[in-house]
């Protein structure tokens, strides 16, 4: 009985004491002394893995040199990274770790999926998270704590669709998408653009799951119903055996992908033929083949720094860093001046000016390109949407 | 039609050599290996790597094979052996945590970037009955057909065959019979994995090689054992065979989106009335 009693003891002890955690004060670095925390939620490990280790990269390099250049007033950064993996959960746990450490800011995942499932615990915390991740919802749920650093789906979609109607001049749109978010924005904005634009309806929309290795059902329903141009929204793996089922199903036709099929890891497991004369949307000029000096630049510096060149996202990934760095420095450093910050700042960065608009999305363009003999990127044409701040 | 048939039987042929390898398993040790499809993606990535050297590709299908077999031995010494007396569901429990133990050393060692195998052969298409197949898919269906033919062999046709069925059979008479039971179920796994590892290499150049790649290899493999029959070894085969071009017609015919569900419900229906598959015995108990 006393032992039972001892046990109830230490349990209210240890519930209370944290309780009492919770509500103690806020460490000093939220309060200005010691280094600024910076959460990084990435994805690090599983086949989305190549984006978010380059994004690091890229955050990494933008701390190096804000750091080289005396820090945030004279104050370190430091990154609190964290995996998010492929799944929701292990992003959820992950933010959770995360904002133990009591961080200023959270630079957050490149999948729409992951940011949505986050998005409460942002809320909660009261914490802002950046982002470079195109689903068009994350910034649609009334969350004053969201900022986009790459184009959504809104823009990209519109992008597209008018250089597919207007430009190439095709009839027959289809659109082959990957069963998720990601996939589910994509379809959902370009047939709105096409229904509202151009009177026009999609000839064919079909589906397939994150995990399927063979589209080829898909492809042949697409040739035999004479597709004009098949749009592709999917993740890098698929982007490209979508590249390599269609060459080996002996498919002409023209077709244009989302931003994954532009990045180096897609474009490295293609053949020269399975890309060439293909279109790609993306949110800025592919730096590993960009002609813009700015973005060559960028490109070959992070190749010396890490053997390899950046793809569209890290280039987006080392704007946001910049942005951020560049608001801290302007704004202060608590949660709120940086919310306050991103709302007002205009930031010239590599790839674009970033600009809040009332959503919190601060990149309003996209690029339009074609691939040539060697896979290079041969932009066709870049669209700039005008927004509301 | 022809074109869509095509591509299934190869997908089909793929899901009953991953199938065939998980039931030798099972019918040595009576539990499920749910790592099997990380074997598979571990002899994509043995494959991938023997290519990226140069070696011809004959020494690299005998190197995978080897290289596999190793691996399934010591598979067995470290996953299995140390669990065999314990109630087989902690060996079941066993083979998830070694599925996410492999998916993560693959990562380490290779990356997380997908490998993309080149082709096989000079030619890019070959045209059969108006279906424009690539090499790669006959070859798949050739080289299933050939161990098909040498599986049935030996399992037959071999003493060693006979100790194999014997085992699966009951372990206990099989060892009072003087068949030496953990020398049986060690073979076992080393054939088992060099098959799944023979899978890999031959899904290889027709996919991309990445970390995940077996997930879905299992649960269709899974499918296929239960349509085929529980334990049956022809009824893997068959059973991966009805998946493949099942799953490309209702993709094709029916719904790209619910393909899935529609292949899962398909093996809850064969779980109710129709459990003991084409070719196997009532599993109700097992599954």
């Amino acid at each position: 009985m006393r032992g039972a009693r001892g046990l109830f003891a230490v349990i209210c002890a240890v519930v209370f004491g944290v309780v009492s955690l919770g509500g103690a004060p806020r460490p000093a670095a939220a309060q200005g002394k010691g280094p600024v925390k910076v959460g990084v939620l990435l994805t690090l490990t599983t086949t989305m893995a190549f984006y978010g280790q380059r994004q690091l990269e890229a955050i990494k390099m933008a701390v190096e040199e804000a750091e080289a250049a005396g820090g945030i007033n004279g104050r370190k950064i430091e990154l609190v990274v964290e995996d998010s993996a492929r799944s929701n959960t292990t992003a959820v746990n992950g933010l959770n770790k995360i904002l133990r450490s009591d961080p200023v800011v959270v630079l957050g995942s490149i999948l729409g999926t992951q940011n949505m499932a986050v998005l409460p615990l942002i809320n909660r915390a009261k914490v802002p998270i950046l982002v470079v991740s195109g689903t068009r919802k994350i910034t649609q749920q009334g969350s004053p704590w969201m900022f986009r650093f790459t184009n959504h789906d809104g823009i990209g979609k519109a992008a597209w669709t008018k250089f597919v109607v207007e430009n190439l001049k095709k009839k027959s749109v289809c659109i082959l998408l990957v069963a998720n978010e990601w996939g589910y924005s994509g379809r959902d904005e370009t047939i709105q653009v096409l229904q509202r634009d151009y009177k026009m309806k999609p000839l064919m929309t079909e589906t397939y799951q994150a995990t399927d290795k063979d589209m080829s059902a898909q492809l042949l329903k697409m040739r035999d119903a004479n597709c004009d141009i098949i749009m592709t929204q999917g993740h890098p793996a698929d982007e490209a055996l979508i590249a390599k089922q269609m060459r080996q199903l002996n498919i002409h036709t023209d077709r244009i992908g989302s931003g994954s099929f532009s990045i180096s890891a897609t474009l490295k497991i293609t053949e020269p033929e399975d890309v060439k004369g293909r279109y790609a949307e993306v949110p800025a000029e592919p730096p590993d083949s960009a002609t813009n000096p700015k973005i060559r630049s960028f490109a070959e510096g992070f190749k010396k720094k890490y053997g390899h060149y950046p793809d569209v996202y890290s280039m987006l990934e080392y704007d946001l860093a910049k942005t951020l760095i560049e608001v801290m420095r302007k704004y202060g450093t608590s949660a709120e001046q940086i919310r306050r910050g991103l709302r007002k700042i205009k930031y010239e960065g590599i790839a674009s000016v970033y600009e809040a608009d009332k959503e919190g999305n601060m990149h309003h363009g996209a690029t339009i390109v074609r691939y040539g003999d060697n896979k290079q990127a041969i932009p066709q044409a870049t669209i700039t949407v005008p927004f509301e701040r | 039609m022809a074109q869509l048939f095509g591509s299934g039987l190869a997908m089909g042929c793929i899901y009953g050599l991953v199938a065939l390898s998980f039931v030798l398993i099972y019918n040595a040790t009576s539990a499920l290996n749910f790592a099997q499809g990380e074997l598979v993606m571990l002899g994509a990535f043995v494959g991938v790597s023997l290519i990226s050297w140069k070696l011809p590709y004959p020494v690299v299908f005998l190197l995978t094979f080897v290289v596999m077999g190793v691996v399934g031995y010591l598979y067995q010494r470290l996953g299995y052996y140390p669990l065999r007396d314990k109630p087989f569901i902690t060996f079941i429990i066993a083979t998830i945590g070694a599925s996410i133990f492999l998916q993560n050393l693959a990562l380490l060692v290779w990356g997380a970037t997908p490998k993309a195998m080149p082709s096989l052969f000079e030619t890019e298409f070959v045209q059969v009955l108006g279906a424009r197949l690539t090499p790669e898919n006959l070859f798949i269906f050739g080289v299933t057909v050939a161990l098909l033919v040498l599986f049935y062999g030996m399992f037959f046709r071999t003493a060693f065959g006979r100790r194999l069925r014997a085992t699966a059979e009951n372990q206990e008479v099989a060892r009072l019979m003087g068949i030496s039971v953990s020398r049986t179920i060690s073979f076992t796994f080393i054939l088992s994995t060099a098959l799944a590892g023979v899978a890999g290499l031959l899904v290889a150049p027709i996919f991309l090689v990445d970390i995940e790649m077996g997930i879905q290899l299992i649960f269709k493999a899974f499918v296929a054992v239960v349509i085929g029959g529980f334990g049956s070894l022809p009824g893997a085969v068959v059973g991966g065979l009805i998946i493949g071009i099942l799953e490309i017609l209702l993709a094709a015919f029916v719904s790209t989106v619910y393909k899935d569900a529609l292949v899962f419900t398909i093996l809850i229906l064969f779980l109710v009335f129709f459990p003991q598959g084409i070719f196997g015995e009532r599993v109700a108990e097992k599954v």
